[in-house]
């Protein structure tokens, strides 16, 4: 008999993984335990008709596990089944899972406690409704009879159950809100933003602004010398202007390495590094320095 | 809590499992969003209920009636463990093979 109960009691234990986890085959497995399990402990007490239904229910059930368990379904069913969802329930929600998990030990313990406070009332109701079942009176007049604080107590259970199920149901509705303004488009641009913009190509529409900001005022004053108005045409289009053609003897310049880097920096670097790299004090009047900016005084063109 | 536990003889341990399991099954039935936890739940409740009826009958003597109750919840448990088999015996096998000819097709344009 001890041995009886105690399947029906691990059994039901294992019931609570098969909720979480939801699995169909462990699912199955738990049902056609408990019917076995309970056939057993049904016979023991001597109701041998509901030990036999109950048997039937649970040995019915394992050609279908063993169905399911024989069954090898090819490679890619097996890949389609990770991702498949069980029926009414969208992919999003598998996120509110976790959510569900935090709520769930603590509803476990609060319904432990609350059972506790139900058992005499459960008890006593039960039998002695089995007990005056051909009685007249209704069974909530019979409950109400049996015991009034154990009837309050029980009020306050579902009271507390129920306060319970709201609150988890609004947090879930809270996650699932905040998942849904996230579309994918959004988290998409926002995963491209946290990229660093060295990897990153900016759209044409945004590297006009972008360029503007690579070259700030304050560089200018820095480079004011001899070649100042040389300077300012250098960064415009090299044509074959009248300035130009004093510098490179009245054939069209090539753009320097320098200035190839410019652009290349203006397409793809950060301008804030760019501009950091024109600030420092490191580049200031040296050769490097000059040569990024199109001056001819030292060496010239980066040779 | 032992004073408890003696009052309601050999079975206390099962009466306590089983109106905890009975709300477990009562908040995974209203809670659970995927329908065939739902079902679970249902039979989690009544795996749960059956015992109770069992040893409620048994401290009564009148194991008749409480047969007859067992069997008809068990006939009410039969039918829902069925209902959520077909269901998803149904959906299972149509939905992965359909997307199994979707790739196919899309490999043969």
């Amino acid at each position: 008999m001890i041995a009886s109960l105690f399947v029906f009691t691990a059994v039901l234990i294992f019931a609570t993984g098969v909720l979480v986890t939801g699995r169909l085959a462990f699912t199955v497995l738990f049902l056609s335990l408990t019917g076995v399990g309970l056939s057993v402990l049904f016979a023991v007490l001597g109701a041998w008709y509901a030990a036999a239904a109950e048997l039937v229910l649970g040995a019915g059930l394992i050609p279908y596990l063993f169905h399911r368990v024989m069954i090898r379904l090819p490679k890619e069913v097996q890949e389609e089944k990770r991702d498949w969802v069980f029926p009414f329930q969208k992919k999003a929600n598998r996120q509110q899972l976790p959510v569900s998990l935090k709520i769930l030990p603590l509803s476990f313990l609060i319904f432990a406690l609350i059972s506790w406070f139900f058992i005499p009332v459960f008890f006593r109701s039960f039998s002695s409704f089995l007990v005056k079942l051909q009685s007249p009176e209704p069974f909530l007049n019979l409950l109400w009879e049996t015991k009034k604080p154990d009837f309050l107590v029980f009020l306050i259970a579902v009271a507390a159950l129920i306060f319970l199920m709201l609150a988890d149901r609004e947090e879930t509705e809270a996650f699932s809100n905040r998942r849904n303004s996230a579309t994918p488009e959004t988290e998409k641009n926002t995963a491209e933003d946290n990229k660093t913009h060295t990897d990153k190509i900016l759209p044409e529409e945004v590297q006009p602004v972008r360029t503007a900001v690579i070259q700030p005022e304050k560089t200018q004053p820095v480079m004011e010398t001899e070649n100042s108005t040389e300077k300012k045409q250098t960064n415009a289009v090299p044509e074959t202007g009248s300035e130009n053609e004093n510098i490179s003897g009245g054939k069209t310049r090539k753009p320097s390495k320098a200035q190839e880097k410019h652009s290349q920096d203006a397409n793809g670097t950060h301008p804030e590094r760019k501009n950091r790299r024109f600030k420092s004090r490191k580049y200031r009047g040296t050769k490097k320095w000059k040569n990024e900016n199109g001056t001819k005084d030292e060496g010239g063109n980066g040779k | 809590m032992i004073k408890a536990l003696s009052y309601y003889g050999p079975f206390a341990m099962e009466w306590y499992f089983c109106v905890l399991f009975c709300f477990l099954g009562l908040y995974g039935a209203l809670m659970m969003k995927s329908s065939f936890r739902r079902l679970a739940s249902l039979v989690l409740m009544f795996s749960s209920m059956l015992p109770a009826l069992i040893i409620c009958g048994k401290f009564t003597e009148d194991m008749h009636t409480t047969q007859a109750m067992a069997v008809s919840l068990i006939f009410l448990q039969v039918l829902i463990t069925a209902t959520g088999l077909a269901v998803i015996r149904k959906t299972i096998p149509l939905k992965l093979f359909r997307n199994i000819k979707q790739k196919e097709n899309e490999k043969e344009n």
